[in-house]
C-alpha cells in the first residue's frame, strides 16, 4: 500500500523525448564542444589569434612527419619552409631539410591567462619555435586558421547568446504587457514593433550600424553590434508573445491571483510569461542562428568586429574574391563552422519543438 | 446595533452596448455585520458575481461602475487608486472562486502560490511563511501538509483544491471572505464539509463572509442573514430563518420552491 508515485514534471518529460532523438543528442553534443572550446580557446589553440608569421602566408595544412630521413619512427615533427614564386606570383612553399620542429603536447607558447584568472603560457598541443603548426592552414598574415576558429568562435558563439537574452527579455515583457493591458496601449506597442517590422532586417542593421562612432574600441564595437542585432529581433517575438497573453489574460488564475492584490508586474511576470515558455526555448533557439549569421554578414562587409580580432565573418572576408579560394580553399573554414553552428541549433530547436509539444508527442488526443 | 465591516449603497454596474448601457446592479444596498455570513442568492445572471466582484474592483473591462458607494471600514473602496486597492485585496478582502482548478496556476505548486500572497502581504522570513502555509494547510483540513505543498493544482482533488484555495484567501487573515459559487462544482458531501469549514474559519478567525451562490441549501445551513437577489435588483433581505419560513416577495417563493 506503500507504493509511491513519483510524478515526472514536464521538463523532464522532455528531456526523457530528447534522449531518444539521436539528430537531437548529436547536434546538442557538437554545440557542447564549440562553446567548449570557445570558454578555453587560449588553451586549445596552439597560437594566438594575432600571433603572425608573415613568411608562411597562405601557407597550407602542416605535413606533420611521422618517419626521419633514415626512415625510422620518430615523434611526430614538421620542418620549417621556405618559399618560391611560381609563374602566377603564387608563393610556393618548399620544406627545408635538416629542420626538425617536434610536436609536444602541452606545448609552451605565448603567454595568456586561462580565464582571466591563471597565467600561463601552456597549450593543448603545437610544435618547437621556429616551426609552425597549421592544421587547417594559414590566412594571408600567416596566421593560424585553426586558432582564428577557435578565438572566433568567442564573438560568433557569444553574440548569439547575449543577442538573444536582450531580445528575449525585450520581446516577452514588451508583448506581456501589450497583452495584458490591451487597448490603447497594446495599440501603441504594436503599431511600433510594425515600424521596426516594415524594415529590411538587414538595411536596419546596417543603418544602426552607422550610427556607431568611428572610434569605439574592437569592444564597444563589439556590444554595439549585439545590442543592434537584439533590437531588430524582439518585434517579431512580442508581437507573438502579446497573442498568447491575451488568451492567457483571461485564465481565472489571473483574476485570481488580482483577487489576491499581486501587481499587474507580478502578474505578468509569474503568471502570464511561464505559460509561453515551451515556445519561448523553441523560439530562442531557432533565432540564435539569425544573430550569429547577422554579426558574420555585418562582419563579412567590414562593418562587424575589426582585424585583427577574428570572427567567423570577418575571417571570410578573405573568402570574397573567388581566386583566394581557389588557391587557398581552407579559407572557406570558417563558413563551413557558420554552417554547422546554424544547422546544429535548428536541429536542436526542432527537436526540442517536439519534446515540449504534447500534441505531437502522441500523448494527447486531437493531434 | 451591530458594526458593519462593509456597507454597499446604490451600487449601479452597468454594461455599454452601442450607445446604450444597460444597469446589470441596480441600485443595490447590501451590508454585512462583522462576523456574520451573509447569503447572496440569486439565479444566473442575476448580478451577484458582478456584486462580489465590485467590492474588490475587478470587474472585466466592459463593465462600469456608475454610482452609488462601497464602504468598507468606514471608507469608500471606490475612491481607492489601483496601488491602494491592491493593498487592501488579499490582505483586507480575500476571494474564493467557483472553480479552483483554473483559479490556480497549473504550472507552480500549490503551496508557492499560497506562499505567494504572504509575500506580497506580509514581512515574514521565508522559513515563517512556509510555516505559516504549512499550518494553514492544516487548518483548512487538508492532510499531510507537507505533501501537499509541493503538489501541483492537478494532483489534488476538487475539493482539496477548494481547501486549498480558502487557505489562500484566509493567508493574510482577512476581515472579509468573498465566495463565489464556493461549492456549486463539488458533490454532496464535499459541499457539507466545505460548509463546516466555513463555519469553523467564521468563528475561529471573526471572518465575515458573503456567500455567492444560488443554492439555498448550502445558504440555509450557513447564513446568518440573507439578500435574494434577480434582474439586478436586491428584491428581499432578512435573516434566514425568517426568509425561509414566509417568504415575502414573489422570486424568492418560487426560488424556495424550486429547493
Amino acid at each position: 500500500m506503500n507504493k509511491q508515485f513519483k510524478s515526472k514534471s514536464q521538463f523532464a518529460l522532455a528531456l526523457s523525448e530528447f534522449k531518444r532523438s539521436r539528430r537531437g543528442i548529436v547536434c546538442l553534443a557538437i554545440l557542447g564542444i564549440l562553446y567548449f572550446g570557445a570558454i578555453f580557446a587560449d588553451f586549445i589553440a596552439p597560437y594566438t589569434y594575432d600571433s603572425e608569421a608573415r613568411d608562411y602566408s597562405y601557407a597550407s595544412l602542416s605535413k606533420v612527419h611521422f618517419v626521419d630521413e633514415n626512415g625510422r619512427f620518430s615523434w611526430p615533427f614538421v620542418r620549417e619552409l621556405s618559399f618560391n614564386f611560381d609563374e602566377y606570383h603564387k608563393r610556393t612553399y618548399v620544406e627545408k631539410d635538416n629542420t626538425k620542429c617536434y610536436f609536444h603536447l602541452f606545448n609552451k607558447g605565448d603567454a595568456y591567462k586561462l580565464l582571466g584568472l591563471l597565467k600561463t603560457d601552456r597549450h593543448l598541443f603545437g610544435v618547437d619555435s621556429p616551426g609552425r603548426l597549421y592544421i587547417m592552414g594559414a590566412d594571408v598574415r600567416g596566421r593560424d586558421i585553426f586558432s582564428r576558429l577557435i578565438y572566433g568562435a568567442r564573438i560568433s558563439l557569444s553574440i548569439g547568446l547575449i543577442g538573444v537574452s536582450i531580445s528575449f527579455t525585450l520581446g516577452l515583457l514588451i508583448g506581456g504587457v501589450a497583452g495584458y493591458y490591451g487597448g490603447k496601449i497594446d495599440n501603441i506597442i504594436m503599431r511600433l514593433c510594425e515600424m521596426f517590422m516594415m524594415v529590411p532586417g538587414f538595411y536596419l542593421m546596417l543603418a544602426l550600424r552607422s550610427a556607431v562612432p568611428d572610434s569605439f574600441n574592437s569592444f564597444q564595437v563589439y556590444l554595439a553590434i549585439v545590442v543592434i542585432l537584439s533590437f531588430i529581433g524582439w518585434a517579431s517575438l512580442a508581437r507573438i508573445i502579446r497573442g498568447m497573453s491575451i488568451t492567457l489574460r483571461e485564465r481565472e488564475y489571473v483574476l485570481a491571483a488580482k483577487a489576491a492584490g499581486v501587481s499587474d508586474l507580478k502578474i505578468i511576470i509569474r503568471h502570464i510569461l511561464p505559460h509561453t515558455v515551451s515556445y519561448s526555448i523553441v523560439a530562442i533557439m531557432l533565432s540564435i542562428p539569425g544573430y550569429i549569421l547577422g554579426e558574420a554578414a555585418l562582419s563579412l562587409i567590414g562593418l562587424g568586429i575589426q582585424d585583427p580580432i577574428a570572427s567567423w565573418g570577418n575571417m571570410l572576408s578573405d573568402a570574397m574574391a573567388i581566386a583566394h579560394i581557389q588557391m587557398h580553399p581552407w579559407i572557406l573554414m570558417p563558413g563551413f563552422m557558420i554552417f554547422l553552428t546554424v544547422i546544429c541549433f535548428n536541429v536542436v530547436g526542432d527537436t526540442l519543438r517536439d519534446c515540449l509539444d504534447p500534441l505531437l508527442r502522441g500523448e494527447v488526443d486531437g493531434a | 446595533m451591530v458594526p458593519k465591516i462593509i456597507k454597499i449603497q446604490n451600487l449601479i454596474v452597468s454594461v455599454k452596448q452601442g450607445e446604450q448601457s444597460k444597469n446589470i446592479v441596480d441600485k443595490v444596498s447590501l451590508s454585512i455585520a462583522e462576523n456574520s455570513i451573509v447569503g447572496l442568492v440569486g439565479g444566473s445572471g442575476s448580478g451577484k458575481t458582478t456584486i462580489g466582484l465590485s467590492i474588490i474592483r475587478l470587474l472585466a473591462a466592459a463593465l462600469k461602475i456608475d454610482g452609488g458607494e462601497i464602504l468598507f471600514e468606514g471608507y469608500n473602496l471606490l475612491t481607492y487608486s489601483g496601488s491602494k486597492m491592491r493593498e487592501i485585496r488579499g490582505k483586507k478582502i480575500g476571494m474564493v472562486f467557483q472553480e479552483p482548478l483554473y483559479a490556480f496556476n497549473p504550472v507552480f505548486r500549490v503551496g508557492e502560490q499560497i506562499n505567494e500572497v504572504l509575500r506580497f502581504h506580509t514581512r515574514l522570513d521565508v522559513n515563517k511563511r512556509k510555516a505559516k502555509v504549512l499550518e494553514l494547510i492544516d487548518m483548512v483540513g487538508l492532510p499531510y501538509p507537507d505533501k501537499i505543498y509541493e503538489n501541483y493544482p492537478h494532483q489534488l482533488s476538487g475539493g482539496m483544491r477548494q481547501r486549498a484555495m480558502i487557505a489562500q484567501a484566509i493567508a493574510t487573515e482577512p476581515k472579509l471572505l468573498i465566495a463565489d459559487e464556493p461549492t456549486s462544482n463539488l458533490d454532496v458531501t464535499v459541499q457539507a464539509k466545505i460548509i463546516e469549514l466555513f463555519q469553523d474559519l467564521n468563528k475561529k478567525l471573526n471572518l465575515s463572509i458573503l456567500l455567492i451562490t444560488h443554492d439555498l441549501g448550502v445558504v440555509s445551513h450557513l447564513c446568518d442573514s440573507i439578500a435574494v437577489m434577480t434582474n439586478g435588483k436586491i428584491v428581499e433581505t432578512g435573516k434566514t430563518d425568517e426568509v425561509m419560513r414566509s417568504p415575502k416577495d414573489k422570486y424568492t417563493e418560487a426560488l424556495l420552491s424550486c429547493s
